[in-house]
This record gives C-alpha cells, sequence and structure tokens, in this order.
C-alpha cells in the first residue's frame, strides 16, 4: 500500500464517519456467514426443518443474489451472477432475475446447494462488490431516483441500500438459528 | 438523505417487522420452541428490546426504562438492569412472555429512546470510548451501534423464520 492509502486508512480509523459504519456491517457479515457455514456438509445446507421452511443453502444464495442485483442496480453493471458465470456454478439458469424471491415451498424445497465454498465465495464477490461500489457513493447520491419495478416502494439508491442491509441481516441471522436448530446449543464453540 | 439516516431508518423498519411478525400471535405460540434449546418468539423479542434499552442507557448514562418505568414487573422479572438474556437453554425454556401488545409496547419505548439518543450522536463521537465488559471486543461508540444494528435486525429475521415455522408458508399473507 502506498504511503498516502496508509495515510488515509489510519486518519480513518481515528475519524470514523457514518458511512464507514454502513461499510462494516457488510464487513462483519462476511466473517458471520464464514463463521456460520463453517464445516456444513451439503446434506445439512440442504436441510429444510419442515417441508415448507427454507435451508441454509437457500437463504445464503437468495441474500447473496439480493446482494448483488442490488448493487448492480446502483452502478449499472451487469450482475456478477451473469457476468463471472456464478449462475452455472450453482447449476441454475442464467437469468437475473433468479433470485429466490417469491419463490414457491416447492422451489425452495428443488433447490440443491453447492458446496460452502461456492456459497462464501459468491457472497465474497458480490460483498467485494458492494465494498468498491460504497466507496464510490456520496452522501448526495443516497437521494438518486432508480426506475425500475421496484420504484413506487424503493425510490432512491439510499432506501435500496436500507432494505438491502435489512435482508441481508435478517437472512444472516436465520441462517444461524437453522444451524442452532440442526446441532444444538453449543454449535459456535464446535 | 445522510448516511447516518440510513442507519435510523434501518431501525425505523424493524420496529414494522416487529408489528408485523407478532401480531395476532398467543402467549402460547409467542413462548413456542421449535426444540428445547432453540430461543422462542417471545424470548428473542425481549432479549432485543433490553439490547437497546441497556444500551442507550449505558451510552447515555441514564438509567433503564425497564427499571425507571417498572417494564419488569409488566413481564414477571426481577428489577435487575443486567436481566437481558445472556441465558443457558433451561433460562430460555424457563421464560414466559407476557402478551404480544406489552412486548411490542417494550420494544417500541426502547427503540424510540435508543433512536433519540442516536439523534444526539455526532460523527466525532463515534469513536468514543465505552467501558464494559464489552470494551475488548468493540471498544468504540461506533463498533457498538454496527453491533446492536445488526443483532437486532438478525433477531428480527429468526423470530419471522420461528413464526414460518409455527405457522407454516403464506403467514404473512394470512395477517395483512
Amino acid at each position: 500500500m502506498s504511503e498516502l492509502g496508509e495515510l488515509e486508512r489510519i486518519l480513518k480509523r481515528l475519524n470514523p464517519e457514518w458511512k464507514d459504519i454502513v461499510a462494516q456491517i457488510v464487513d462483519i457479515t462476511m466473517s458471520e456467514l464464514e463463521r456460520i457455514l463453517k464445516g456444513l456438509t451439503l446434506e445439512e445446507l440442504n436441510w429444510q426443518p419442515k417441508p415448507d421452511c427454507n435451508s441454509i443453502g437457500w437463504t445464503t444464495w437468495h441474500l447473496t443474489r439480493a446482494l448483488d442485483a442490488v448493487i448492480s442496480m446502483i452502478t449499472g453493471e451487469e450482475q456478477l451472477w451473469i457476468r463471472d458465470g456464478w449462475c452455472t456454478k450453482f447449476n441454475r439458469p442464467a437469468d437475473p432475475a433468479d433470485t429466490g424471491g417469491r419463490h414457491t415451498p416447492e422451489q425452495v424445497a428443488a433447490f440443491n446447494s453447492p458446496d460452502t465454498d461456492i456459497l462464501l465465495d459468491y457472497f465474497r464477490a458480490a460483498y467485494e462488490k458492494a465494498n468498491v461500489c460504497l466507496a464510490a457513493l456520496n452522501r448526495s447520491d443516497l437521494d438518486r431516483k432508480i426506475d425500475d419495478s421496484w420504484s413506487q416502494l424503493l425510490p432512491t439508491v439510499g432506501s435500496r441500500l436500507v432494505i438491502t442491509i435489512v435482508d441481508m441481516l435478517e437472512h444472516a441471522g436465520q441462517i444461524a438459528y437453522i444451524r442452532g436448530l440442526l446441532q444444538g446449543k453449543g454449535w459456535q464453540e464446535f | 438523505m445522510e448516511w447516518k439516516d440510513l442507519l435510523i431508518q434501518n431501525f425505523d423498519v424493524s420496529l414494522v417487522a416487529m408489528e408485523r411478525t407478532l401480531q395476532g400471535l398467543t402467549q402460547e405460540d409467542l413462548d413456542w420452541q421449535p426444540k428445547p434449546d432453540c430461543n422462542s418468539i417471545g424470548w428473542i423479542t425481549w432479549h432485543v428490546s433490553r439490547i437497546l434499552d441497556y444500551a442507550s442507557s449505558l451510552f447515555a448514562e441514564e438509567e433503564q426504562l425497564w427499571i425507571k418505568d417498572g417494564w419488569y414487573g409488566r413481564f414477571n422479572r426481577p428489577a435487575d438492569p443486567e436481566d437481558r438474556g445472556r441465558h443457558t437453554p433451561e433460562q430460555v425454556a424457563a421464560f414466559k412472555s407476557p402478551d404480544a401488545d406489552t412486548m411490542i409496547a417494550y420494544y417500541r419505548v426502547a427503540l424510540e429512546k435508543f433512536k433519540q439518543y442516536l439523534s444526539t450522536v455526532s460523527s466525532y463521537d463515534l469513536d468514543r470510548q465505552i467501558n464494559d465488559e464489552f470494551s475488548q471486543i468493540l471498544p468504540t461508540l461506533g463498533s457498538r451501534i454496527n453491533a446492536i444494528l445488526r443483532e437486532t435486525q438478525q433477531h428480527l429475521g429468526q423470530i419471522a423464520y420461528i413464526r414460518g415455522q409455527l405457522q407454516g408458508y403464506g403467514w404473512v399473507e394470512l395477517i395483512k
């Protein structure tokens, strides 16, 4: 890292901004997902406590798809899902709308998770793209309008980020809960 | 919109999510555990509310609403500011929820207090040191706000998941 970059890093640490808190939420979620998914088999990733309940694999895929889709909406770039061929690694169609939103219980049950490495690698790629996107966003960008089918409900970049964070964190909490359900209290110590 | 508003709106959304998930649940539903060592909807909701109340009191150096306004009595629990859910499975199983209205009411006042505190915080305050048992892992006010937001949202995701387990796919449509 250049000296200037190092200086910036130190200054940032000494004088944190609200924006850094937003970025750190995504940072910490990355490390939490690594911890929550660690050591799970394919069978465990696809396990559903009841036939109409989401599995750990489905939920992780879905929250990552949401992050990838929203960031690409904000930046106007193609989704990593398509551009980098993640759809193939998940054995799914190259469809940018394939995010798991509005999936029926049958579709959830039919979802076959890839292994934890692929799940985490896709999240990491989406997370890195989110970091680049966030770093480039200014306060004034938060009020920028986005025109698509969600515009009525979530008109601006800022409102999309709010919902994306809510969605990502709620689903991350669910994954941890499902793992507890599967392996019992104390799984975090394993 | 400011970056700080983005965090505040996150907390606003959490109240809507909480009200939706608890709507129409009986005390039996609130106390239901999918397995004996899993947290119930009632326990999680109480725990999240306690964190918000505990944290804003710690940061603002004020008494907790839990004590000051007698919420502990409505939850039938001791007047102990440290009673916020660092529990064993036995303690979780023994937890008895009050009704959903009481749970939502305490969440609402705890959240309001936390948001009020947040409105007084400037970016210069974010690196202020906070001294308590978590100081080693979460030393600054900024890191606490981050952790509280994550924990709140994660627990809200969990109660929605538990309601789905209890009532099956489509419960969101049932309450509309």
